[in-house]
């Protein structure tokens, strides 16, 4: 029987070393963790012309050091860690580290490592170790390159701590990691927490001055809202919000929070959530110290939530495109009363002695574990509950609005009636006729606003209703109409003879079936137009929805005897918005010309769409043989309420307009077009062809 | 009066519609393909309940999908097609469904070989559609329904809807169109890894003409 071992190839080293390595901010932000695991306070980091390969990297720290057994047995061991997450530090510390394959990938940045350490215990001797990683790359196995640590003694003076210096970098670090690594260095140890005790890592570059003085600036008195929530030990969550003044405004109980999830208990590590809010326009800041600009960059630099376990930040939570509890997604969603990573600031401190949220081994953050998910329920349930709180106060402070405008309205016109009064009597006659005509001017405009917000309200009503009908005709009545139809034309086959079929019953029974479909096809469009993805902003192809509209409106058109000319630019113009903008210009187009061509005799009824590009912008023209706009001047079809029709709501062309100034474009009219009717002219700004 | 389909006697039809008209119109477009049809009457109860009493005594189905919001049964008609399909048992979805309906019929997709517009039913399409689910029985499938195992490339996952709603490609079937079905068509033991850029592979019917027809299944993630 042969005894044998494992061996390990020095390839392990470069593989380890190299393919953990996701950045030199990160693989030195490693080393600055050993710095807090061994208790130091201070750690400085140098950069020696690494601006072209071949500089050095210096972090060092007054910390617990390392005597002979902790190097060999510790230090020098990959993959294992000695650092148990259940025993804290000498400081009360919870370690960082866990398998020293960080360190690895931060090691072999240079061509040589030497460390240079001195123990708490016994400060005046310090041991030396020197890796030439050069000999490891000749060599074929791991075991076969002798470290030699040696020891030398120094003076009484000098305290713990340690040293290491990577030399002869391979590659630059370049200014962009740089301030990566400055930002990392100060959200390490919670900036948020204000402890001057706490850990202090230092950069010594230019970038990382600049962002300290930013770091410190604490702009958190400028919080619109301030959102603290906890869970504790059973997985049961509070939260509460309090004003920029400290008090309190809204305040719930786990059940409250919960409640998407129907109260069930939150299975993570305890955690706690503070958010800072700010409301960033400049009417918000115009009474303040602080300027909207300073806290905007602030804002830009450190905003997002950060994420902490066991009192250091964990990358790449927070950091810039990390956003990792959806706060753009459902701003974009709901923009009114929710923040987004730009405009707000936070942490989420989670206390896991029990290790329940890992890190994944590359350090590009927790692997997606229960214990994770369950913490980002938490987060985002919390982000939940305050955006519909806000909405709440929102809500109330517009029905305030609404009750006392018309109050304050009075008061103001009697105080400039009175102001009327002091002046000359000479000039108050001009001055009460010039205010006379500007407040009946103003009058008019709230009568004609009043009108449009209760025409928006029918009408939201009436397409609320059409939905609902919409859904049960289409299942029931139209389904039973269609099947039947189906049927009597098979038996009406079967019992006559076909040349009776066809002379005397297939028309009528063909012109049941077109119309059902046509009618069926009135419920659809109306239900689709509801579709909750058309809402969604996003990459919008013109041609895709002018084909989806016409597919849909061509039983109703065929019934109506109404041709549809497509002549559509070769490619795929698109551009972001969403579906439903573009439905809704081409559907209020649609329908305007199908009725204007109700006074055209049905073998002349055309519709052409037709779209062409001009340079970055695509021209979409909708034009019908119709009778043209008469009896009212082009500039005013755009208003609210305006129309020529007997029942029509003039509410049509305004949408059109509304979506496409939303779009970015503009809209015009021909009032005698190439086919004799109207023509519209939408121009829209595209992304591509 | 039976009909033969690919070689099996169809004599007995059931209709489950909650619509008495409806369920009257499709009886007698049953009866012009020589299938006795049998209406069903509600309320019908759980899936279970309504498979155990009534799934034996017959040789095919026709069901409406919305039968939950009348209060007709407590399942809808995709799910009970897919239950029916796992018996073997021919059953077609017949409704007027819109965009709205699509993710949840295409929970269920893959185990409905036939979904046929209301306003398309006759009985030759109930003829050719009953001999379309017994061929996919004996594994003859249409070029549009065959299973092909095939990538997913998952672009994002909407937690805002109810239940979430994947977004994703199937870029052997057409890269540049993004289809959607529920999360809870992923297996539970990997839906935690559904997130965008994750890549899986499913069956997919790749002859698919248009995303209503399409379906996917048998979900992997090789991490």
């Amino acid at each position: 029987m042969a005894k044998a071992n494992l061996k390990f190839s020095t390839d392990i080293i470069i593989r380890l070393g190299e393919e953990l390595n996701p950045s030199p901010d990160q693989s030195i932000l490693e080393l600055v963790k050993n710095s807090y695991d061994a208790d130091a306070r201070n750690c400085i980091i140098e950069l020696i012309n690494t601006g072209a390969s071949g500089g050095t990297v210096k972090v060092c720290d007054d910390g617990d050091g390392m005597n002979l057994p902790h190097i060999k047995d510790g230090w020098l061991v990959l993959g294992r860690s000695r650092k148990n997450i259940k025993t804290r530090t000498r400081l009360g510390r919870i370690p960082a580290g866990s398998k020293g394959l960080g360190r690895l990938a931060a090691l072999r940045m240079g061509s040589k490592t030497l460390l240079s350490t001195r123990s708490r215990t016994l400060p005046q001797k310090q041991y030396q170790l020197n890796i030439d990683w050069s000999v490891f790359d000749k060599a074929d196995l791991v075991e076969e390159v002798d470290l030699l640590i040696e020891s030398s003694t120094c003076s009484k003076k000098n305290k713990s701590g340690t040293e290491i210096i990577l030399s002869k970098l391979k590659h630059r670090i370049t200014r962009s990691d740089v301030k990566k690594l400055a930002r990392s260095l100060l959200l390490l140890a919670d900036p948020f927490a204000d402890n001057p005790e706490g850990f202090q890592p230092i950069l010594q570059a230019p970038e990382f001055v600049d962002l300290e003085k930013l770091v410190k600036c604490r702009y958190y008195d400028d919080a619109e809202y301030h959102l603290v929530a906890e869970i504790n030990k059973k997985g049961e969550a509070t939260a509460f919000v309090k004003d920029w003044k400290g008090a309190e405004l809204f305040s719930a109980g786990h059940k409250e929070l919960s409640k998407k999830s129907k109260g069930s208990k939150y299975i993570c590590p305890s955690a706690k959530f503070d958010l800072w809010v700010f409301i960033l326009n400049s009417i918000a800041f115009s009474t303040r110290n602080t300027t909207l600009t300073e806290v905007r960059n602030w804002l830009q630099v450190f905003g997002g939530v950060h994420l902490y376990q066991n009192g250091l930040r964990v990358s790449p939570y927070g950091n810039s495109g990390n956003d990792w509890l959806d706060m753009n997604l459902r701003r974009v969603r709901s923009p009114e009363e929710r923040p987004s990573t730009n405009t707000s600031i936070g942490r989420v401190s989670v206390f896991d002695t029990s290790a329940l949220l890992t890190q994944k081994t590359d350090r590009s953050g927790f692997i997606e574990s229960d214990g994770f998910l369950e913490l980002r329920r938490f987060a985002t349930d919390m982000l939940d509950w305050m955006a519909l709180r806000r909405m709440e106060l929102a809500e109330k402070r517009r029905a305030k609005a609404r009750e006392t405008a018309p109050k304050r309205s009075t008061k103001s016109k009697t105080t400039v009636q009175e102001a009327i009064k002091n002046i000359p009597k000479s000039a108050q006659g001009t001055v009460q006729a010039a205010f006379n005509k500007y407040h009946n001017a103003k009058e008019k405009e709230v009568t004609n606003l009043r009108k449009e917000v209760q025409l928006y309200r029918t009408l939201s009503t009436a397409g609320i209703t059409a939905a609902t009908f919409a859904h049960e005709s289409g299942g029931n009545p139209i389904k039973a109409i269609a099947v039947s139809i189906g049927t009597i034309g098979t038996r009406c086959k079967r019992l006559l003879s076909k040349k009776r079929y066809d002379g005397e019953l297939a028309k009528p029974v063909e012109r049941i079936k077109e119309s059902t479909k046509a009618l069926k096809v009135l419920g659809t469009a109306t239900l689709e137009l509801l579709d909750y993805e058309k809402r969604r902003t996003g990459r919008v192809e013109v041609h895709k929805i002018v084909h989806a509209i016409t597919k849909t409106f061509a039983p109703f058109l065929k019934v109506r005897n109404v041709k549809i000319i497509k002549e559509l630019v070769s490619g795929n113009p698109y551009l972001r918005g969403s579906d439903a903008a573009i439905e809704s210009i081409l559907t209020n187009l649609l329908n305007n010309s199908i009725v204007w061509l109700e006074d055209v005799p049905k073998k002349k009824r055309v519709v052409v769409i037709r779209t062409s590009i001009e340079g970055d912008v695509l021209i979409l023209n909708v034009l019908d043989s119709g009778p043209g706009i008469n009896d009212i001047s082009s500039k005013d079809i755009w208003l609210p309420g305006q129309t020529t029709r007997p029942n029509g709501t003039g509410l049509g062309l305004t949408i059109i307009k509304d979506a496409v100034v939303d779009l970015g474009g503009n809209v015009k009219t021909v009032e005698q077009g190439e086919l004799g009717g109207a023509e519209f002219i939408v121009e829209l700004p595209i992304l591509g062809v | 009066m039976s009909l033969n389909v690919a070689g099996q006697e169809i004599s007995k039809l059931k209709i489950v519609e909650d619509d008495e008209n409806t369920r009257d119109s499709l009886a007698e477009t049953v009866e012009d393909v020589d299938i006795i049809p049998d209406k069903v009457e509600g309320p019908l109860g759980s899936l279970d309940s309504f498979l155990r009493s009534q799934a034996n005594n017959t040789d095919a189905f026709i069901f409406d999908h919305q039968l939950k919001q009348s209060g007709f049964a407590e399942f809808n008609g995709a799910q009970a097609v897919a239950e029916l399909y796992k018996r073997k048992c021919p059953s077609m979805l017949c409704t007027a469904w819109t965009n709205a309906d699509i993710d949840s019929i295409r929970l269920y997709r893959r185990y409905i070989p036939s979904l046929i517009h209301s306003d398309e039913i006759n009985p030759d399409i109930i003829a050719k559609e009953l001999e379309i689910c017994i061929n996919e029985f004996r594994e003859k499938y249409l070029p549009s329904r065959e299973p092909i195992k095939t990538l997913v490339r998952i672009e994002n996952v909407d937690n805002e809807q109810r239940p979430p709603i994947v977004n994703a490609v199937v870029p052997s079937w057409n890269s540049k169109e993004v289809i959607r079905f529920p999360l809870t068509l992923v297996p539970l033991d990997i839906r935690d890894n559904i997130k965008g850029g994750v890549r899986l592979w499913a069956q997919v019917n790749l002859g698919a003409n248009d995303h209503t027809e399409l379906f996917l299944d048998s979900f992997e993630f090789r991490g």
